[in-house]
């Protein structure tokens, strides 16, 4: 290894204390969190009638919430594992902040689930009295798989790079450089360790796609598995999990964007990388987008019985503005405007990914929330603020608080670790710059044969 | 003179005017100590005779207040019984419970055909209220016999003879008497037959009981045989167990291997399956955390070897 580069590229990518802007942006998140905290204890002292769920709505924006965890935490199966193991090392310097999502999204995800449940001392109940056929307990099991998987895709790929900054890091703080000291297990890249790791990590990389494909498709299953119109569809796991593709593609590009401004990475978030991740978003925008069409036009083709009356609800009712305004603005709208090299430069991509990422989180209310307003069974004489669902501050703060709690989450690891892998990007682009002069040489030995 | 009429004239005036000042503060209703008590409630108060043969005889009140348009029931107001004669006995009292109703159960000598008294009459009130106005409702009850005999083997009557007793003590028959047999359901009652049933002329009666209404696993269902708000009587109730019913096995599906079942008993393919898959998965990632381990051993040795 090039140790000049090395040296160049530790410079560049090591952590960095928050400046002014960085603390700001704790300070807001911590503030949102402590918001959010505040109505979570509300609710634990009153119970769940501080949300606006009731018999009708008993999954709320609570629930919408995780889904939209689930999603994005998909990216890391994606940009880590899909990308890695097809070769493209050009996804190098994507890998770590895209498993720094997922991480933090998934550990979300976990949490927004027992806040849902109102009473969280009864979760080890899925422990002790869980039955293995229910969709909520694959659920569970898939969660706390994928996150292990992820953790580990997170941390092993890190081992060179924390062994770099235990080896050059001695004006970070003593307990920084004492976790380094001890994440890094002794890390000396011998020989043998390089090929331990490489083989952990290709097969973390092999074993989190059918867990990742798992997770989205069982966590569809929730709905999926009930006979309510909007629900029932054989369509759902597909659907959920082209969807969580699209939404996670997004984030890893709005994460690229703030952070290549942010600590002045353009030479490793490249106009090239923006080029490529806004040409895979159309790809998987068309994916998902054919999913859509399953979803939403066979049902109405036929407006059979109480699913019409859903479409009806989404297409014209209540929920149409909602609905019209999250397909063309969340799904069509980035999606035309990506298809041209213009659209994918960064500013534009990254206002594209703020929509498609906002279009997700309401796509999910969409498809959580309007099934529930027509009950199964339709009770008489019902309060009207039963049909008409609308969260309450508590419900906003606690589902806020819990986005800003995985902003937080994500500025804390990259803060404390390299948010581009150090080792493996210039390992990358050795190969690379290696590859290109052996090509220039089998050239240039070509020429010179006599014809 | 005229000057000191005047003035005392006008001094009396004002001494008349504050007098009436005072005494008209005193004349005001909702005045002084009797203003913060709000105006009590009118009540309704319904009264009505039960006489179940096989538990005894009770009486039951039921008390509403009507607020708006709609009738609501009186919860926690105390009811007193009384039985009603030469002078008024006070059988009890019971609290109105979330239907508003009070029930006090009544001595069984107490409405006895055998004895001399056939007539009773019953007081219900509701008094010393802090919400309510008082009100009370009287029921005149003459005691009356009804004698049930089922019969049948493949084919299943019910028999009633109702009987009261005349002044001279005499049981004669009680003709044209609304008799509903039922039989009891999980939540609510099944009435037997679609006709109306009155007693005849000699007080009897005769109900085809159907022999197709489900019973438990040996066909045990539990038989009701009312006469239901009769004016004189009241009502007479009886219970019967009867094996008239059709047996119904359990259901042994939630015991099966489906996977609508108990945990206890999960189909066998899915716990193979989620078992397989998870422990494959779980074992890789086991083999992982060996490999760090190993990686980190690794360090170790060669640090010293």
């Amino acid at each position: 290894m090039n140790k000049s580069e090395l040296n160049q590229y530790y410079k560049d990518l090591a952590p960095r204390p928050f400046g002014k802007a960085g603390k700001i942006w704790v300070g807001v998140l911590l503030f949102i969190c402590l918001v959010g905290l505040f109505a979570y204890i509300k609710q634990l002292r009153i119970g769940l009638s501080v949300t606006a769920m009731r018999d009708y709505v008993t999954w709320g924006i609570y629930i919408s919430n995780f889904v939209f965890f689930v999603a994005i935490s998909l990216v890391g199966s994606l940009i880590s594992a899909i990308l890695k193991l097809s070769k493209a090392s050009w996804s190098t310097p994507l890998t770590r902040i895209a498993e720094m999502i997922a991480v933090s999204a998934i550990v979300f995800a976990g949490i927004i689930i027992i806040v849902d449940m109102g009473r969280p001392e009864r979760f080890m109940n899925i422990v002790f009295h869980g039955r293995i056929q229910s969709p909520i307990v694959w659920d569970v099991l898939v969660i706390s798989t994928y996150l292990v998987i992820s953790i580990l895709l997170l941390y092993m790929p890190l081992i060179p790079d924390l062994a770099l900054l235990r080896d050059k890091g001695g004006n970070f703080p003593a307990w920084q450089q004492k976790l380094y000291r001890k994440l890094s297990l002794g890390w000396k890249g011998l020989p043998e360790q390089e090929r331990w790791l490489k083989r952990a990590i290709r097969i973390m990389a092999i074993l989190i796609i059918p867990v990742a494909f798992g997770i989205h498709t069982v966590t569809s299953w929730l709905f999926a598995s009930t006979l309510r119109p909007g629900w029932d569809s054989t369509d759902f796991g597909p659907y959920f999990v082209s969807g969580a593709f699209v939404v996670g593609a997004a984030a890893v590009i709005t994460a690229m964007y703030i952070l290549r401004n942010h600590y002045a990475l353009k030479k490793y978030f490249t106009l090239n990388h923006f080029d490529i991740m806004g040409k895979l978003l159309v790809l998987l925008s068309l994916v998902y987008l054919y999913f859509n069409l399953n979803e939403y036009f066979m049902p109405a083709y036929k407006m059979k019985g109480s699913e019409g009356e859903h479409l009806r609800e989404l297409f014209y009712g209540e929920y149409a503005l909602l609905f019209w305004s999250v397909q063309i603005l969340g799904m069509l709208l980035p999606t035309i405007v990506l298809l041209f090299k213009k659209g994918r430069r960064p500013k534009p991509i990254f206002l594209m990914s703020i929509l498609v990422i906002a279009g997700a989180w309401f796509k999910r209310f969409l498809i959580v929330v309007p099934t529930l307003s027509h009950p199964y069974i339709p009770t008489h004489r019902v309060p009207v603020s039963w049909l008409h669902y609308f969260p309450t501050w508590e419900e906003w703060a606690i589902t806020i608080g819990s986005l800003a709690g995985a902003l937080l989450v994500v500025t804390f690891l990259v803060r404390l670790f390299p948010v581009v892998p150090i080792v493996e990007t210039l390992e990358a682009h050795e190969d690379k710059v290696r590859d290109a002069q052996a090509t220039l040489k089998a050239n240039e030995n070509k020429s010179e044969i006599p014809s | 003179m005229k000057d000191t009429f005047k003035k005392e004239f006008s001094a009396n005036l004002v001494f008349v005017r504050v007098f009436l000042f005072f005494l008209l503060m005193a004349a005001i209703p909702g005045q002084g100590q009797d203003a913060n008590e709000p105006k009590k409630a009118k009540v309704r108060v319904g009264l009505e005779f039960f006489n179940n043969l096989t538990s005894g005889p009770y009486l039951k009140a039921s008390v509403k207040t009507k607020t708006g348009r709609s009738y609501v029931p009186v919860v926690g107001e105390t009811i007193h019984f009384y039985l009603m004669g030469d002078e008024e006995q006070s059988l009890g009292q019971a609290l109105t419970d979330k239907k508003g109703a009070a029930v006090l159960l009544l001595d069984k000598t107490l409405v006895n055909p055998g004895d001399t008294v056939y007539n009773h009459s019953f007081r219900a009130a509701l008094k010393d209220s802090k919400r309510f106005r008082d009100k009370d409702k009287q029921l005149d009850i003459r005691e009356a016999n009804m004698e049930v005999s089922f019969s049948g083997d493949s084919i299943y009557q019910i028999l009633v003879l109702l009987t009261t007793p005349d002044s001279a003590g005499t049981m004669i028959p009680a003709p044209n008497a609304k008799i509903t047999a039922y039989v009891k359901r999980l939540y609510s009652l099944l009435p037997v037959g679609e006709d109306i049933f009155l007693t005849d002329e000699s007080g009897q009666l005769s109900l085809d009981f159907p022999n197709d209404i489900p019973g438990d696993e040996k066909g045990i269902l539990s038989a009701l045989v009312k006469l239901e708000d009769h004016d004189s009587f009241g009502n007479i109730i009886l219970e019967k167990e009867l094996k008239w019913g059709l047996p119904v096995t359990e259901n042994e599906v939630i015991t099966e291997g489906e996977l609508w079942s108990a945990r206890s008993n999960s189909p066998m393919y899915m716990v193979i399956l989620v078992n397989s898959i998870l422990i494959g998965i779980w074992g890789a990632i086991i083999y992982i955390i060996f490999i760090l381990i190993k990686i980190s051993r690794i360090s170790r040795t060669k640090k010293f070897g």
